[in-house]
């Protein structure tokens, strides 16, 4: 084993680093500081600067119009990007839908929309949950029904992240009734101006608009924006899901949660001294840092390809990545004590109107909103539940 | 020992509950957030509660925190957002303090005519035992504060505010007449539906009702309500986010089947159960230690508190997982019980602070 970074890796980083310090717009750094859900315009202009800088598919081969990066490289950048407070670019064009348009999809169809998503003009959500499909996926009731020239897609999809910025959907729709629920999917690309399209906000329990309901009534797919073979869906799905082993750590988003929760305990005084000097909350403190470090290898495991399954150790990470965000932010949380009771509307980000308090922390705003929005971690993309069922399936398999 | 409820306060709570279930149902309250509560208090004043919890001596029905415990227990059940909690902490500490203003106001109080909200946690504090900072300047008959005021909660409601302050010789109250003037207001939300008050004083006139060995008198009884209301409340918070979430996993069907028939389904919410019983021990432990030495009861007090928090937010917390992604919507009271919980748990200190005023106190 060898440990050390290479002098070409350690240059990377030093490379990513100054780009970020140069290139990554202050005001757009501080508003994703913050915690609210960034604005589609800050977005849209953070992928733009990156697709110049011919990084803004981290994970696309070359081929494609990705920088042809290793696996470690990619770490790295989404590293520095978290640390340097960037936002996370939408992941539904970049990490889902595109590797699948270039894997399964037709020549039209990725020349049709992969340039699209790399530069930013393109936005995507992702029509999967439905309102009685949740864990369970493949119980979906979305119909696509066949026609001459493609399909007439009728179906009501939930949960549906970013649709109200969103240009374009995948959607997984039923195209057949098969004896195998999961047989009869088929993975369609749906144009969200299309008049057929409703988008309803779902209020949550951060005061902010992240998610909402679709209603699609009557839209038409046509045959062009079927990707792959028709009842083929659910294995597109699963190889989309599976394409991202990683990101459900959440490990570059809780290092900087970890910062953030720090510096929140310097600023907090206690008893007339910094918190962070209280014996009590340095070792609960200490005993997350354990935890978020060993999950840090074990993502670097997992993209060395070092694990004994890859689908129950993706399972895992999710777990412990989703479990050590909480405590990561429980501790932050803590270490504002009651600043966190005020409702501090997002006042940029177009949430809901109301007061600021005449006084609060400076790290007050968007922590809770933060934090609530983040109890969610353990529920989408595979509940927990169904993650240890999946371990347990695998290893039972073995 | 009988720790059966009596009579009148199986009463109480039976036509608490009833009153909370039907004129403070889910929907009723989501209209009285967004459009005003109406004269939603003046029917709660009819019932009586403020009295309720009242002893005779403070002109009260023979209340006690065994009523107070009742009727918080229900409001948390039905996520009552209001005045009811600042005005029974205020009424406690100023049954302590001897005076006519004090006696006044808790008269007011007792027949339900006055609302008091408590001006006490200050920008920086991190709870209730922080040694306030507002300074209260001049004589026996004119004093004037000057400093700030954060977390007010429920001022913009009150008639009266009890204000903590320091004077050139000890801690102080004092009573604040919120149309005065010499302060600067700014009234917010809270993450859980409250309203709350921050306030910079400039010279405002306040009348002084205790100082030096009274205040402290009258803290220690404000505290002891205080964890035994936001302790009550809070197993009313957990229990209600339990039962709602029994009915949702009972309907919710994934796989074929009901949530409620996976076991794993099961065994969290046997955990939930189990976290709101232990919860309810301990507000009889608190409750227990109502005529007990000052540590003794000091230390009951603060364990109700840390437990009030962790087991409320726990339960609650649990309950939004159980309800997957419906739990995150605005739309479905589990949302509502947990954030309530998680204020709750930070109300005037979190458990960090509570538990290291405890840990001094162990022995």
């Amino acid at each position: 084993m060898d440990f050390s970074l290479s002098d070409a890796t350690r240059g990377f980083r030093e490379e990513v680093r100054a780009f970020l310090c140069e290139r990554l717009p202050k005001d757009i750094a501080r508003r994703h500081a913050r915690g609210y859900h960034a604005p589609k315009d800050d977005l849209k202009r953070w992928q733009a600067i990156l697709h110049q800088q011919g990084w803004s598919a981290p994970n696309w081969p070359r081929e494609w119009g990705g920088p042809g990066w290793s696996a470690i490289q990619q770490f790295i950048f989404e590293d520095e990007c978290a640390l340097a407070d960037a936002p996370l670019p939408s992941p539904f064009g970049l990490k889902l839908v595109g590797p699948v348009i270039y894997t399964f999809g037709s020549n039209e169809q990725r020349e049709k929309y992969l340039p699209k998503i790399l530069s930013g003009e393109t936005f995507w959500c992702q029509g999967f949950s439905e309102p009685g499909a949740g864990s369970d996926l493949a119980s979906l009731q979305t119909e696509a029904k066949a026609d001459a020239d493609g399909f007439i897609v009728n179906g009501r999809k939930i949960w549906t992240t970013e649709a109200h910025f969103a240009d374009m959907m995948f959607c997984l729709a039923r195209t057949e009734k098969t004896e195998r629920r999961q047989d009869g999917i088929s993975f369609l690309l749906l144009d969200m101006r299309d008049r057929g399209v409703t988008v309803r906000p779902i209020a949550t329990i951060d005061s902010g608009h992240t998610v909402n309901e679709v209603f699609i009534d009557n839209v038409r797919v046509p045959r062009t924006d079927l990707v792959g073979q028709p009842g083929r869906g659910w294995t597109y799905a699963k190889f989309l899901l599976d394409n991202e082993r990683t990101a459900n750590s959440f490990v570059h988003r809780s290092k900087r949660d970890f910062r953030r929760m720090m510096s929140i305990a310097r600023e907090a005084m206690a008893n007339g001294r910094p918190l962070l000097d209280d014996e009590a909350f340095r070792r609960r403190a200490s005993r997350v840092e354990i935890d978020l470090k060993a999950l840090e290898w074990a993502v670097l495991r997992m993209l060395s390809g070092e694990v004994p399954d890859p689908s129950a150790s993706a399972s895992a990470l999710k777990l412990k990545g989703s479990s050590i965000q909480h405590e990561i932010l429980d501790l932050a949380i803590s270490a504002m004590g009651p600043g966190i009771i005020p409702f501090y509307p997002d006042t940029e980000g177009g949430g809901p109107p109301g007061n600021l308090p005449f006084w609060a922390p400076e790290e007050a705003p968007g922590l809770m909103a933060q934090y609530l929005y983040r109890r969610a971690g353990t529920i989408y993309a595979g509940t927990s539940e169904v993650q240890r069922g999946i371990i347990y399936k695998q290893l039972s398999r073995r | 020992m009988d720790l059966r409820p009596n009579e009148q306060q199986a009463m109480l709570r039976e036509s608490a509950r009833r009153f909370l279930r039907e004129e403070y149902a889910f929907e009723k309250r989501r209209a009285y957030l967004r459009d005003g509560a109406g004269d939603l208090w003046a029917r709660i004043a009819a019932l009586g509660w403020p009295g309720a919890v009242l002893p005779e001596d403070a002109g009260g029905l023979g209340g006690s925190v065994v009523e107070l415990a009742i009727l918080m227990e229900e409001m948390g059940r039905a996520l009552y957002v209001g005045p009811f909690l600042s005005t029974a902490v205020c009424a406690a500490m100023l049954r302590s303090v001897a005076g006519g203003r004090a006696r006044e106001l808790l008269e007011r109080i007792a027949t339900c005519e006055a609302k008091v909200a408590f001006a006490h946690l200050e920008p920086a504090a991190r709870g209730f035992f922080d040694t306030p900072t507002v300074l209260a300047t001049g004589g026996p008959a004119s004093f004037r504060i000057t400093g700030r005021k954060h977390l007010v909660h429920d001022f913009a409601e009150a008639e009266a505010v009890l204000v903590s302050a320091v004077t050139s010789s000890s801690q102080a109250l004092f009573v604040l007449d919120p149309d005065a003037s010499g302060f600067a207001r700014r009234d917010y939300k809270t993450i859980d539906n409250g309203s709350a008050t921050d306030l910079e004083f400039d010279g405002a006139a306040v009348e002084l009702i205790a100082e030096g060995e009274q205040t402290q008198r009258a803290l220690d009884e404000g505290f002891y309500w205080l964890a035994i209301a936001l302790g009550a409340e809070a197993a009313g918070v957990a229990e209600g986010a339990l039962d709602h979430t029994m009915d949702y996993v009972a309907v919710r069907k994934q796989f074929g089947r009901a949530l409620t028939d996976f076991q794993v389904v099961q065994h969290r919410i046997a955990d939930m159960f189990v976290e709101v019983e232990q919860l309810k021990s301990s507000i009889l432990n608190a409750m227990s230690t109502q005529h007990a030495d000052r540590t003794e009861r000091r230390r009951a007090a603060l364990g109700l508190k840390i437990l009030a928090g962790s087991v409320a937010a726990k339960v609650a917390g649990d309950g939004l997982h159980l309800h997957g992604g419906m739990g995150m919507t605005d739309e479905m009271p589990i949302s509502h019980f947990y954030r309530r919980a998680r204020v709750i748990e930070t109300q005037y200190g979190n458990s960090d602070y509570f538990l290291a005023a405890y840990a001094r106190l162990l022995d």
